[in-house]
């Protein structure tokens, strides 16, 4: 390749060291002031009059009224002299004087007000009066469910924390926060229930999270990525919920659950695959519909993943395999068709898929008129010009419509994606490629982990007491327990009973 | 790592190039049915119902007939291949006939060849044709108002009752076994039907020329394994005939001294309904009793008939000897094959009557 490489010596780029990062902040005082005014929304006033204090923040991210109310007032009434005075005066907790550039610039920054006596003064009283806005509280979207609880996280870390120790109020639910990110510094706080959680899950968590290097963390699923196991893994490693109950459900388990200012979605974890077939209103009804819904989630996983494959495989290979009666229906259904079974798949699913992206793209009431529209229009359209088999039609949208069986979305991106290699291989060696693909997929499944614990468990390594709330749910007298994945130091659920003389008929 | 993954990857596409051969659904010919019949001078001749897919229609395939004589087997695909408009798959047979003429110069050679192609499923039935194989092809390839095979339908739905099991696999085994002779069911076409007209019976892969005929199938099923269908007509009187219906038969072997003079009890017992009662009176307990007697008896005639002709043509269906084998320390198969003609088997059948249906 040394062919191709031009001799030219480019010269190194110059490392740009005047991005304000966080930790280096201005030489001075003169220069920090400078860099806030470079900013439009930045005031800077005299009050109450020439020669008195110097009242300065950021009056974009500054409760205007909590500055009318509460600090003007105290000025202007109580003629303070030093700003000790001003410290007593002022009615708002978390006030300090401080003359740290770094501590100034990180206050003001997250909206306090900066008040001076004298500009050449650089001790400063930074006043926290910071206002956000945030949305309300709705009802969950992607994890609707019928019965049960209608909350969901918000953006806003405080709004989550408080939905969860709400409904957890115990002082050993206890919190770490960490700020992440050169530019966007972001809170990314870290819950769990001491005497619960294994500390070495909140260890390695904590330990993650700080070692991350990255300039601007927008949402939680940056972190989900960035502290993931195997980073090149198409499976999720974490989940990823926007109901308070099951986080609060998660973290009374054992769980670790991360929550990162700006997103409404929360990470738990440790996770199994299994996890990621139940869907929280499991718990809402009793065990015997639960585990049946969660068996129709595995069943339909895998015949969304197998089904289009297995049709290639068949078609394209095994024709002794198609039943008799079925054979006539297949073979008069195939036979307008000019593509070979493959082309003809890859045809349709990428329809399906230019449906599915095309529809979360667009505003939702025109994505579901085109949901509708591709999906019938289209279809049948495709099979009257010949380019598909209705057969292969009636099987692709089933998978398609399989694949939204799983509660969490992570995964049904994944299902999604790992349906092509299936389809490729079954073009390739038939029913064996089908098998060499699934055993691929299965070996990787075997080394993941999350947190380090193994991904397949309860079914490798096999523990057959966490298989009570696994693909099938037992009923809660069964769940004395908590999952033994988890690790938990106190792993009892509730006192176990004494066990009741059976009532014989005579007494 | 990397680079061993990507390894990996490619060979798997590259060996794809060593001989992957696709068989696409609509565009191979999916032979059903094959025939061999003798032709003049040595050769033989082989004809095949293909299905032929029609597009567009709805649940309709076309049949064809292809037919070619050569000298041997797999000739007949390669000269059927020469008139054929896509290639002659045999991965969806149903069933391999065989004429009498053939039959009867043995038919091992045909039979092998479908042995040894992994293609070919070993549930797919033999069959002995009266006739020519070649009619019953013909009959198949105009029978097109249902989807399936009728060759295959009648002797799988008749497997339930009046023929033993007969695919390819079984007619290996009891080939290939000692002591044990193979069956295949006799077809025949009447009236531009297919008609099973009995047991075709064997010596090694040879048919012997006689067969069982269709209604003493049942008998010869209650020989050889336990079973759960069928109805048998036993004649009474004259003019009075009963119908039993079949709920359950068992059969059992019971065989003295293997290697010396042996002895041969066969016990069978078959609980039954009735099906149809004609002249009978069944209305007490004593009378069904009587009526279980006679047919008991006519049924040990006919079975004591059946097991001497196995006898008398030294061929062995029911597998008598691989019995005496199985309860046989030391079995000395030349020793039963010089005394098999001459053992004297005894047949006890057991009928009870358990159900006479709704009376009165």
């Amino acid at each position: 390749m040394k062919f191709f490489k031009s001799e030219k010596k480019v010269p190194p780029l110059q490392h740009d060291t005047s991005i304000p990062y966080a930790e280096v902040p201005a030489k001075d005082f003169e220069e920090l002031f400078k860099k806030f005014k470079a900013s439009a929304d930045f005031l800077s006033f005299q009050y109450p009059s020439e020669a008195a204090f110097t009242v300065s923040y950021f009056k974009s991210i500054v409760g205007p009224d909590q500055v009318h109310q509460e600090i003007l007032p105290v000025l202007t009434q109580q003629h303070p002299s030093t700003l000790e005075e001003v410290k007593n005066g002022i009615p708002v907790e978390n006030i300090i004087i401080s003359n740290d550039l770094k501590v100034i610039q990180d206050a003001v920054m997250t909206g306090s007000v900066i008040i001076q006596i004298n500009p050449d003064n650089s001790h400063c009283l930074l006043v926290p009066c910071a206002s956000s806005e945030k949305r309300q509280i709705s009802i969950p979207e992607t994890e609707f469910s019928v019965v049960g609880p209608k909350e969901a996280f918000v953006e806003s870390i405080e709004t989550n924390i408080n939905l969860i120790r709400k409904r957890l109020p115990v002082p050993e639910l206890q919190m770490k926060e960490i700020k992440v990110g050169r530019i966007s510094q972001t809170r990314i706080a870290v819950l769990y229930i001491d005497g619960i959680v294994d500390q070495e899950n909140v260890q390695t968590v904590i330990q993650r999270i700080s070692d991350i290097d990255y300039d601007a963390i927008v949402d939680i699923s940056f972190i989900a990525q960035m502290i993931a196991d195997n980073q090149n893994s198409v499976f999720p490693q974490f989940i990823d919920t926007e109901r308070p109950d099951r986080a609060a459900s998660g973290l009374s388990e054992g769980k670790v659950v991360i929550i990162v200012d700006g997103s409404p979605q929360i990470l738990t974890g440790p996770t199994t695959i299994t996890n990621f077939f139940t869907a929280f209103d499991d718990y809402f009804v009793t065990w015997h519909i639960a585990s049946v819904f969660r068996l129709i989630r595995v069943f339909a996983v895998l015949f969304s993943i197998m089904s289009t494959a297995i049709y290639v495989a068949v078609t394209t290979y095994h024709y002794q395999s198609i039943p008799a009666d079925l054979l006539p229906t297949l073979i008069a259904s195939r036979g307008a068709v000019p593509f070979p079974p493959i082309l003809e798949a890859l045809v349709l699913e990428g329809t399906i898929e230019l449906l599915r992206e095309a529809g979360a793209r667009l505003p939702t009431k025109v994505g579901q008129t085109i949901g509708i529209v591709g999906g019938i229009v289209i279809g049948t359209a495709a099979v009257q010009a010949g380019f598909v088999s209705n057969v292969l039609l009636m099987l692709t949208a089933l998978a398609a419509l399989a694949s939204f069986t799983t509660p969490i979305y992570q995964i049904s991106n994944t299902i999604r994606i790992i349906r092509f290699p299936f389809l490729l291989s079954a073009q390739l060696y038939g029913l064996l490629g089908v098998a060499i693909c699934a055993a691929f997929f299965v070996c990787h499944l075997l080394k993941l982990t999350s947190l380090g614990r193994p991904y397949l468990e309860p079914i490798f390594p096999l523990r057959v007491k966490d298989l009570k709330d696994s693909f099938i749910r037992l009923p809660f007298s069964s769940q004395t327990q908590r999952p033994e994945i988890l690790r938990t130091e106190y792993s009892s659920r509730m006192q176990p009973k004494p066990k009741e003389d059976s009532r014989d008929i005579d007494e | 790592m990397m680079g061993k993954m990507l390894l990996v990857l490619l060979s798997f596409v590259m060996l794809t190039g060593c001989g992957v051969q696709d068989h696409i659904l609509e565009d191979v010919l999916l032979a059903e049915v094959v025939g061999y019949d003798t032709a003049e001078a040595d050769k033989i001749k082989g004809s095949t119902v293909v299905s032929v897919s029609q597009s567009g229609e709805k649940s309709s395939m076309g049949k064809e007939v292809y037919t070619a004589v050569t000298h041997t087997d797999k000739n007949v695909r390669q000269q059927i291949e020469s008139e054929a408009p896509r290639s002659l798959v045999g991965g969806r047979l149903s069933a391999i006939l065989y004429g009498e003429k053939l039959a009867r110069k043995g038919i091992y050679d045909y039979v092998d060849t479908y042995r040894r192609d992994p293609a070919v499923g070993r549930d797919l039935y033999l069959a002995v044709v009266s006739g020519k194989a070649e009619d019953i092809i013909n009959v198949e390839s105009k029978m097109l108002k249902t989807p399936g095979v009728k060759t295959e339908e009648i002797i799988d739905h008749n497997s339930k009752t009046h023929l033993p099991e007969t695919s390819l696999h079984s007619f290996l085994y009891y080939y290939s076994g000692k002591n044990m002779d193979p069956v295949l069911p006799l077809l025949e076409v009447e009236q531009n039907h297919i008609k099973i007209k009995g047991i075709a019976l064997f010596k090694d892969d040879t048919y012997i020329g006689k067969y069982i005929k269709y209604e003493d199938g049942f008998l010869f099923k209650v020989l050889l394994e336990n079973f759960k269908k069928g109805v048998y007509e036993a004649r009474i009187k004259e003019h009075s005939y009963i119908a039993i219906d079949n709920i359950s038969s068992r059969v059992k072997y019971e065989i003295k001294d293997g290697n010396g003079s042996p002895e041969i009890s066969i016990k069978a017992k078959i609980k039954g309904g009735v099906l149809e009662a004609r002249n009978i009176e069944l209305k007490s307990q004593s009378a069904v009793t009587a009526i279980e007697k006679k047919s008991e008896k006519t049924l040990e005639k006919k079975l004591d008939r059946m097991v001497k002709m196995f006898q008398d043509n030294n061929i062995d269906p029911l597998a008598l000897g691989d019995r005496v084998r199985s309860q046989t320390r030391n079995f000395d198969s030349k020793h039963w094959e010089d005394v098999y003609r001459t053992v004297p088997i005894k047949v006890d059948v057991d009928v009870e009557l358990v159900q006479q249906g709704i009376t009165d």
